[in-house]
């Protein structure tokens, strides 16, 4: 059984257990759930448990452990509890984790561990470092032999996510292009290192857990799981990917018109009416460049009465940071790998006949 | 656009000697009020209880604070809903009508109301004019929404309510309630009823005296025109809902029940409706007043809750194609079209599957459309290669997460049940188009040892940028292409034949659409290749006329639709 959301970097693990219960809560709709019953029409798509579940399962817990037995691990390895609120069994399985560190002889760091589970893990043996961090963040660091002196919070997790995608770009996505096959597809510029997303979804063990924080960012910023959840429109087939789990992992419906887009004719008209006024949206893209298929979704969207609160996608390249809609302070734009002028680490470019 | 209800009740506005057992201050309201300022209410319901005592004074009260409630959030009086509950009638009147006339029916008196009335008309009386004026009937208000078809009806069940023990439970007057509803205008007929009552009458609470004893019977003579029916109610101090499904699962009555929002013995409550601006879901938020070492806030509990959305009716169809002018030779297959479209929707009445909910979501929300399709852009006008007279929504189905878990569900038992039966080796899932790729991608996540790629449709691929036609995956044994609707599957044999020749492909279409008989026959002239569907009840014919004998073209009938 593979991990959904693991992270590999510097000889370290990184396990996030928050983002293995939420991707395995995608089997647990109908068993769990009841929610294929009698009264079928009479379901929720809330019941769905999405970001917002915080218990731990025996299932997740017993494939993480299944994990260490059956895969070579790096020295270090680190366990972020962040967003756990109940465990089940969690003595039994911080003991096998931990045999299996001190068997192998593994540095291992538990972190993010919420007060309630550090009372009930009741853990022996261990180095509590929390003392040594801001206790109203209740962060428990615990480890067996001074493995990590860093403490890992969001910011931490994006920035080792973004290291990593930026070099899976490089050497993965990147296509180069020359001539006629730079062309933009859906604008008239000329790409000469095209990005292909696709490439990054094919690889699941970096798109899960890229889904994963971009829910987490989106969340934070109250785009979603906060009062009335916006839809979530799209419009390519990179997108409808990143879409549907998005939406599955934030509990919200799609919205999406098959291709918007200067050179991209809209194929359905018969869901034009697929919008639907008064609600507020998320645009969810692979890249954002030009912005131009951004900016005709929001003119779409805010035709019919809706509001754009956010702009969701992969890599967000702010070629001129003055746009308007890079501006408006009321649209985050979330992304996980911004290049900039400055901070351009893939050598993007982007051509036309001027300078 | 969506609509929005407030509901509240049981205010029990007391006197001072009350004033310990009330939450109601300034602060209170004003945390209230600002707890709903960003929503647009359209409507409030108060389900009775105003008062403690049916007193002037509690009505003074209870006045002041629902003016500020209307005015604060801008909700016309037109639109508010107030009924009268137990602690609306007035003992103390019919105390004096018993000590000078006797006890026997003193219920029957009207003089109960008498203080609720007051303060009723004077609540509706407005710049001069008295918008609403009190009837104790047992449909006291009626009040119609036309855009999202939702006719509200004011109920009395404090018809038995006197100050004897006895009397002490909830009652509709039987026959002009029947009455009422009989002649309730036939324009009304498909509006959803939303019943506002004091009494709870789903016996929520278990004891005989909550519930509005009568209620059984009622429901079993009365034929409320459409299904499902809503009551909104109050009197147990508590927040919740259930449904009822009686015969089918379109005949329901649904009971929400609001707590106390001002009582101290138990945490303020409301419930914000919002019906969706297709009419179609009523989606019910709960919420309570948190008072925690010092901080008061309102907390939504709805997922605590066992109802959070009701299905209210179907999408309003805009097309019809019996509604477009017909001409006589039209209207044949125009016949024939719609005897198709009643034939192809055959509802299981079993248990509740999940094909069976696919195809009640398209019947209900009208997700099949007729008309002539052309499926192939390459090939224009006559020599088009695929027509045909009917379509499925496929767009909406994958869209909303009710109809898209069902989805995902029948894919998911079906692929487990051929990689039981079969001998799976390295597997890559492909999906082929937009919208099965909504669906490839929860299935990506439920089966993460398969390897997983998309592909746009063909007819579409001269849209889509090369690199997404490439796979960037090889050395597979076996490949599952994900499939939404099929016909003749001459576009997988393509595709099998271009991509994945030498392995086994299991092909898994949501509908197979095409003839029964020629299923099988789909996929014989490919090796190593199976055909598997999960819905076959839509049938859908092909147009294998010329566009110029088409009839359906020739009168300009419902959609005509070309890639």
């Amino acid at each position: 059984m593979m991990l959904y959301a693991k992270l590999i970097a510097d000889d370290t693990l990184y396990i996030f257990l928050h983002a293995e219960q939420v991707y395995r809560n995608f089997t647990l709709c109908d068993k769990d759930l009841g929610y294929f019953n009698n009264n079928s029409l009479m379901y929720s798509s809330d019941d769905i448990l999405g970001y917002s579940s915080n218990k731990l399962t025996e299932d997740t817990i017993c494939d993480v452990c299944n994990y260490f037995d059956n895969n070579k691990t790096p020295n270090n390895i680190i366990i972020d509890c962040a967003e756990i609120k109940e465990a089940h069994n969690i003595t039994g399985w911080i003991k096998k984790i931990t045999q299996y560190c001190t068997d192998h002889k593994k540095k291992l760091a538990f972190c993010r561990m919420s007060e309630d589970l550090y009372c009930e893990a009741r853990i022996d043996g261990y180095k509590d470092l929390s003392k040594r961090h801001n206790k109203k963040a209740k962060l428990y660091n615990l480890c067996n032999s001074g493995c990590t002196k860093k403490s890992i919070n969001d910011d931490c997790i994006y920035d080792i996510y973004k290291q990593i995608i930026t070099k899976k770009t490089k050497s993965n996505y990147i296509i180069k292009r020359s001539g006629k096959n730079s062309y933009s597809y859906s604008s008239n510029v000329q790409l000469p290192k095209y990005i292909n997303i696709k490439a990054y979804i094919e690889q699941k063990e970096i798109v899960f857990l890229g889904m994963y924080l971009l829910c987490k960012k989106a969340y934070n910023k109250k785009l979603i799981g906060h009062g009335k959840q916006p839809l979530l429109f799209f419009s390519s087939m990179a997108g409808s990917y990143l879409a549907s789990v998005f939406s599955k992992l934030a509990c919200i419906d799609m919205v999406f018109l098959n291709h918007l887009g200067p050179k991209k004719k809209l194929y359905r008209e018969l869901h034009k009416e697929q919008l639907i006024a008064d609600r507020d949206y998320l645009i969810i893209s692979d890249v954002v460049c030009l912005g131009a298929e951004i900016e005709r979704a929001k003119t779409l969207i805010e035709y019919v009465g809706g509001n754009l609160k956010g702009i969701l996608s992969v890599v967000l390249v702010d070629v001129v940071s003055q746009r308007p809609i890079m501006k408006e302070n009321d649209i985050d734009k979330i992304a996980l790998l911004t290049l900039t002028k400055k901070y351009n680490t893939i050598n993007y470019q982007i051509k036309t006949d001027f300078e | 656009m969506s609509i929005n209800i407030l509901h509240i009740s049981d205010l029990h506005f007391g006197t001072k000697a009350d004033s310990d057992k009330t939450r109601y201050s300034e602060s209170f309201v004003k945390s209230f009020i600002e707890s709903l300022e960003k929503n647009k209410i359209d409507y409030l319901i108060v389900s009775g209880d105003i008062a403690n005592k049916s007193k002037e004074k509690e009505y003074k009260e209870a006045s002041t604070f629902l003016n500020k409630v209307v005015s604060d959030l801008k909700i016309p009086k037109k639109n508010v809903i107030i009924c009268m509950g137990n602690h609306d009638v007035s003992w103390r009147i019919l105390e004096d009508i018993a000590d000078d006339n006797g006890a026997k029916d003193v219920f029957l008196r009207e003089e109960k109301y008498n203080y609720f009335k007051s303060f009723y008309n004077g609540f509706y009386y407005e710049r001069g004019k008295q918008i609403r004026e009190f009837k104790s009937d047992s449909i006291f208000v009626t009040i119609p929404d036309d855009i999202h078809r939702i006719l509200f009806l004011g109920v009395n069940t404090c018809f038995h309510e006197s100050n004897l023990s006895e009397d002490h439970y909830g009652f509709i007057e039987e026959n002009t309630f029947i009455k009422d509803i009989e002649n309730i205008d036939p324009k009304y007929h498909d509006y959803v009823k939303c019943l506002v009552m004091h009494h709870n009458p789903k016996d929520l609470a278990k004891e005989a005296q909550h519930n509005v004893k009568n209620w059984r019977e009622i429901t079993q003579n009365i034929d409320f025109g459409y299904y499902p029916v809503v009551v909104f109610c109050g009197h147990i101090h508590s927040s919740d809902g259930e449904s009822v499904i009686k015969s089918d699962e379109n005949n329901a009555i649904h009971y929400i029940s609001v707590g106390s929002l001002l009582q101290r013995s138990t945490k303020g409550k409301y419930n914000l409706y919002t019906i969706t601006d297709d009419s179609f879901k009523l989606k019910i938020q709960y919420f309570d007043y948190e008072e925690e070492s010092g901080k008061c806030y309102w907390q939504d509990q709805s997922k605590k809750k066992s109802i959070r959305i009701i299905l209210l009716r179907k999408r309003v169809q805009k097309n019809d194609a019996l509604t477009d002018a017909l001409s006589d030779s039209a209207e044949k297959t125009i016949q024939g079209i719609e005897s198709s479209r009643k034939m192809i929707l055959n509802e299981s009445n079993n248990t509740k599957s999940p094909q069976s909910i696919i195809l009640d979501i398209i019947k209900n929300y009208h997700l099949f459309y007729s008309g002539h399709f052309h499926w192939d852009t390459d090939k224009k006008g006559d020599n088009s290669k695929f027509k045909s007279h009917g379509y499925i929504d496929i767009n909406y189905l994958v869209s909303h997460s009710e109809s898209l878990e069902a989805i995902t569900r029948l894919y998911k038992e079906k692929l487990e049940k051929i990689k039981k039966e079969a001998s799976f080796g390295k597997v890559l899932m492909v999906s082929i188009g937009l919208e099965c790729n909504v669906i490839g991608a929860r299935l990506s996540v439920l089966f993460p040892g398969f390897d997983y790629s998309y592909i746009p449709r063909k007819r579409e691929k001269k849209d889509h940028n090369d690199v997404e036609d490439e796979i960037g995956f090889s050395g597979h044994d076996t490949v599952v292409l994900i499939k939404d609707i099929t016909f003749n599957a001459e576009e997988v044999v393509e595709i099998i034949e271009e991509r994945f020749s030498q392995k086994s492909v299991y092909v898994i279409s949501l509908f197979y659409c095409g003839k029964q008989e020629k299923k099988e026959e789909l996929l014989i002239g490919v090796e190593n290749a199976y055909f598997h569907s999960l819905i076959d009840d839509i049938k859908i014919p092909q147009c294998d006329m010329p566009e110029t004998e088409c009839p359906i073209i020739n009168n300009k009938l419902q959609t005509i639709y070309r890639c």
